[in-house]
This record gives C-alpha cells, sequence and structure tokens, in this order.
C-alpha cells in the first residue's frame, strides 16, 4: 500500500501560521463541543447504561484522524465563504439547542459547525473525504425520550415474551406480565435498559464504522455485513437478557441487578466478536480476494 | 493559498466562542412561569358531585419510570392522591402529579409508560375529549389489565397553558414558550377505578363515569385549583 509522504504531516513542519490556525480552530470546536458532550453524558449516558454512544464516538475520532491529511488549509475562496455561511446556520441551530435545552437540535447544529470547519480548513475536496464520519456523527446524538419510549413499548413486549418463552420451554420457572418477569423467587424487570433502543442504534452505528474502517474486498461481503448488522445487534439484546435472566435464577435478584453494569459492558465485546467472526465466516465462504485488494 | 488560515480560523474561534457565551446567557435567562402555587393542589373539595373523599385503601400505580438498574424514577415536585366513593361502591382514585418546570427531555410523561413499567398490560387506549364548565379538555383513557385487577384510566396532561399528549405538540409548545425566555410547568390529572378481575362492568361503562367525574371535579373546584387543572383561562390574552 502506497502513501503519499507529503501527506503524512498535518500540515507541513515549519508552516507555523497553518498550524497555529489549526489550533484555534480546534479551539473554537473545543468550546462548543465539550460543555454538548459534558450535557449529553450526564443526562443520556450516566442515566442508561444502554447506549454504546461513547464508543461510537471513538470509532469515529478514528475515522476522523485516518482522513487528516486532507485538512491542510487548502480551501478555495468560494469554499471559505461556503464554510462560515454553514458556520453561521449551524450556530445558530446550536444557541437555539443549547439555550432551550433541546439536546437533538443542539448536537444538529455542532454537527453542522464541524462540517463547516472541515470545509473551512480542507475546502469541498476535504469535506467530501469527511462526509461519512460526519454523518456517523448523528447517531451519537441521543434518540429523544418521547420517541424512544413508544418504539420500545412493543420492542419490550417481544423480548419479555421470547425469553419467557424460552426459558420456560428449558424447563425453568419463570412467567411474565407484561415487561415484569417471575423466575423462581425473583422478579425481573424489561427496563428501558435492558430493551436496548439506544444500544440497537448504537451498535449498528458500530457496525457501519466497522465496514468503514476495514472495508472487506469484496462486495458481496460489505453488503451481507450491512445487512447483518441490525440482526446482530437484536441477538445480542436478547443474549443480554437471557443472561440476566440466568443470574438471578442462580444467584439472586441483588447479584442480578449489579449485573446490568456487566452486561451493558458485555454486550459490546460480544457485539465485536460477531462481527470479526461473521465478516471471518463470508471471506472464507465469498473468498478474500487478495490480489483485488483495495489500497 | 494558505494565507487565509490564520484570520479565518481567528474569524471561527470568536464565532464559537460568542455562540458559546450566547447560548449560556439565553438559558440563565429564562423565567419560571407556573399556574399557580403549588400548595394549590392540596385544595381538592371533598365532594365533587355524587362523590365523597374516603380514605385510600388502595395503592395507586406510582407515577414514576424506572432507570438503567429497574429503580423507579419519581421525577414531580408534588403528587396529590385521593380516593372518592359513590352510593354504589364504586371507588375513584384521582391522583394530580405536578412538575414546577417543563423540558423537552425532562417533563411529565403519559401514565401509559408508568403502568408498562410495572407490569400491566395496555389496551383500548383512545383519545376522549372532555367538555368542561371552563373549557374543552382533550384527555386519553386506557384499560390497564393487571396480574388480578383491571384499571380505567382516564387523564390529561397540561403544558403551561397547552392540554396535550402529544409529543410533538408539547415539545413545540416548551421550545416556542422558552423563546419567549419562558420556562413552562406541567401537571399530570389522573382518574381511574379499579375492578378486580372478572367483574361484570365495562372498560366503556368505567370511562363514562370517570368523564362525568373530572367534569364535576372541575365545576366544584376553587378558582386556583380549575387554573392549576386547566390553565389560564384560554379567552384572556
Amino acid at each position: 500500500m502506497a502513501v503519499s509522504t507529503s501527506s503524512i504531516r498535518f500540515p507541513a513542519r515549519a508552516d507555523w501560521p497553518a498550524q497555529i490556525a489549526s489550533l484555534l480552530t480546534l479551539t473554537g470546536l473545543a468550546v462548543l463541543t465539550l460543555p454538548t458532550l459534558y450535557s449529553f453524558a450526564t443526562i443520556f449516558w450516566a442515566r442508561t447504561s444502554d447506549t454504546h454512544a461513547p464508543v461510537v464516538l471513538a470509532f469515529i475520532v478514528v475515522a476522523f484522524w485516518r482522513e487528516r491529511h486532507a485538512l491542510n488549509w487548502s480551501a478555495t475562496p468560494r469554499a471559505v465563504a461556503c464554510a462560515f455561511g454553514t458556520a453561521l446556520f449551524g450556530a445558530v441551530l446550536y444557541f437555539l439547542g443549547r439555550s432551550q435545552s433541546f439536546y437533538q437540535l443542539e448536537g444538529l447544529g455542532l454537527i453542522i459547525v464541524i462540517a463547516a470547519a472541515i470545509l473551512l480548513i480542507g475546502g469541498f475536496h476535504g469535506l467530501r473525504r469527511y462526509l461519512f464520519p460526519c454523518f456517523m456523527l448523528l447517531f451519537v446524538i441521543p434518540v429523544p425520550g418521547s420517541i424512544a419510549d413508544h418504539l420500545l413499548v412493543p420492542l419490550k413486549m417481544v423480548l419479555s415474551q421470547a425469553v419467557t418463552d424460552l426459558f420456560y420451554a428449558l424447563g425453568y420457572p419463570i412467567s411474565n406480565h407484561g415487561v415484569i418477569l417471575n423466575v423462581g423467587f425473583y422478579q425481573l424487570q424489561i427496563a428501558d435498559a435492558c430493551a436496548g433502543l439506544r444500544s440497537l442504534i448504537s451498535l449498528s452505528a458500530i457496525g457501519l464504522l466497522f465496514v468503514y474502517l476495514l472495508p472487506p474486498s469484496r462486495p458481496i461481503v460489505t453488503v451481507l455485513l450491512l445487512l447483518m448488522t441490525p440482526l446482530l445487534a437484536l441477538i445480542a439484546n436478547f443474549l443480554r437478557v437471557a443472561v440476566l435472566v440466568m443470574i438471578t435464577y442462580y444467584f439472586g435478584g441483588d447479584v442480578g441487578a449489579s449485573a446490568h453494569e456487566l452486561a451493558a459492558l458485555s454486550e459490546i465485546v460480544i457485539v465485536l466478536a460477531f462481527f470479526v467472526l461473521t465478516r471471518l465466516l463470508f471471506e472464507a465462504i465469498f473468498g478474500s480476494g487478495d490480489e483485488t485488494r483495495r489500497a | 493559498m494558505r494565507r487565509y488560515a490564520l484570520p479565518a480560523a481567528a474569524l471561527f474561534l470568536m464565532l464559537a466562542i460568542c455562540t458559546a457565551a450566547a447560548a449560556h446567557i439565553a438559558m440563565r435567562s429564562l423565567r419560571v412561569v407556573g399556574a399557580g402555587q403549588m400548595q394549590v393542589l392540596g385544595a381538592i373539595p371533598g365532594k365533587v358531585g355524587h362523590w365523597t373523599m374516603v380514605p385510600m385503601l388502595i395503592d395507586p400505580v406510582q407515577p414514576s419510570l424506572v432507570d438503567a438498574l429497574g429503580q423507579p424514577v419519581l421525577v414531580y415536585d408534588r403528587i396529590e392522591t385521593r380516593s372518592f366513593r359513590r352510593d354504589d361502591g364504586t371507588t375513584i382514585m384521582l391522583m394530580l402529579a405536578y412538575r414546577r418546570q417543563q423540558h423537552q427531555e425532562d417533563r411529565v410523561h403519559s401514565p401509559e409508560l408508568c403502568y408498562i413499567a410495572q407490569g400491566y398490560v395496555l389496551n383500548g387506549a383512545r383519545d376522549v375529549p372532555i367538555q368542561t364548565a371552563a373549557g374543552p379538555i382533550s384527555a386519553r383513557s386506557f384499560t390497564a389489565e393487571g396480574i388480578d385487577r383491571r384499571e380505567q384510566v382516564l387523564y390529561w396532561i397540561r403544558t403551561g397553558d397547552l392540554i396535550s399528549n402529544q409529543a410533538l405538540n408539547v415539545r413545540w409548545e416548551i421550545f416556542s414558550e422558552g423563546l419567549n425566555g419562558k420556562l413552562l410547568d406541567g401537571l399530570l390529572v389522573r382518574a381511574s377505578i379499579v375492578r378486580p378481575a372478572g367483574q361484570a362492568i365495562s372498560a366503556a361503562a368505567d370511562e363514562k363515569m370517570l368523564r362525568a367525574f373530572l367534569t364535576e371535579l372541575v365545576s366544584s373546584s376553587p378558582s386556583t385549583l380549575t387554573r392549576m387543572l386547566m390553565g389560564s383561562d384560554p379567552t384572556a390574552t
């Protein structure tokens, strides 16, 4: 794989005005991003353990880092004008969202401002390279509670019934009424965290980023992986609840309650393992096509 | 080509700082606008039409959601519950749950979610308009099936001066009033009849009784309480 040496440094070593300019721009982004991340973290990510948004963010940062050689202050005057227009628009949305505690609007405004910064530094060429990572930032914006609640209800009901049916068939003393499971002597609740709508979204995003960062060489493998992603996320979710039921049955309600956090963490490890294994499987079936590998 | 870098970056940084500062100032300058003092909620009349207040004998379903660990999270600043009984023995449970500040993500939520979280199975959810002496109310009713009981619920949610259960309407109201600098309060008015499983009386009959009760409640309440229940007089500016 050939890499042009001029694209490794960001920007050129002796070019200190450009370096300072990049630092200033980064500071501007930090002034807007850090308070937003703090709000998201305290209000959404800490309260429910079912979102893997921080992991999605980490993957996106990797994607951003990979394209950094496009950010070499090479924008045309037209691109600069567009950048400031876009930045202004994003700033207004950010202002409205943040002042009204309307987090989705704030997040959207922030993403637009980030895109504007990329346009300012990298021109239209740079923006094109960053289009997909910027789009993935949308997955980091927390789903509005009211939408999540209404979508979660049928999901929780189905999950509750499925888990009950499975364990009953295996001979366990389990029954359910709505989202409350009675297993052995204990009661377990399919809370919002268990039927993770938010985690389904995060896991799907991670699946997309996985395919983007390590593209398979056969298009059919890409397509299959993308189709499998939501399915794998659902299966991981189901397994998470099933494991919690088992722990509650064998070790009691207290242990089960504290296992919620562990379950959330292990879910992401399981899903990543799923992705890797599925991809290896598909590549074994369809061939990895080493001789046609893209640079 | 790189000559524009420093001035452009400086301008960008200034824009970012101004935006962050403006958002912070705007957020701090919001004023809380309530429909009255919280204590007013305690002034529920002891007699509403044919219904007389009696001591609570049944546990009402808590107006709480559950957090990640399945623990209930109560989000209200004041909750009042009362029990009313009629001559034929039918008992209605009334709950008023009040929030001093309604935000986009943190606000009065529909009781359907609470009932589901506490293990009930819901059906028959529908919108029910109520005509009261003080104006129309768009309420909502549903039937909650528990393990050994059936509960017919009729409720409405007030946000500022708007009575609506539609998330989009409520969010828009909070947003537009917020642009005027106002933070709205919110109230859940919930009335329900609990029956042991298998009783003959139909859900529709229970819903009719609940409608009549809530209409009477608005008529029998002092004006301060009515303003709390329904918001300011819609004919006033």
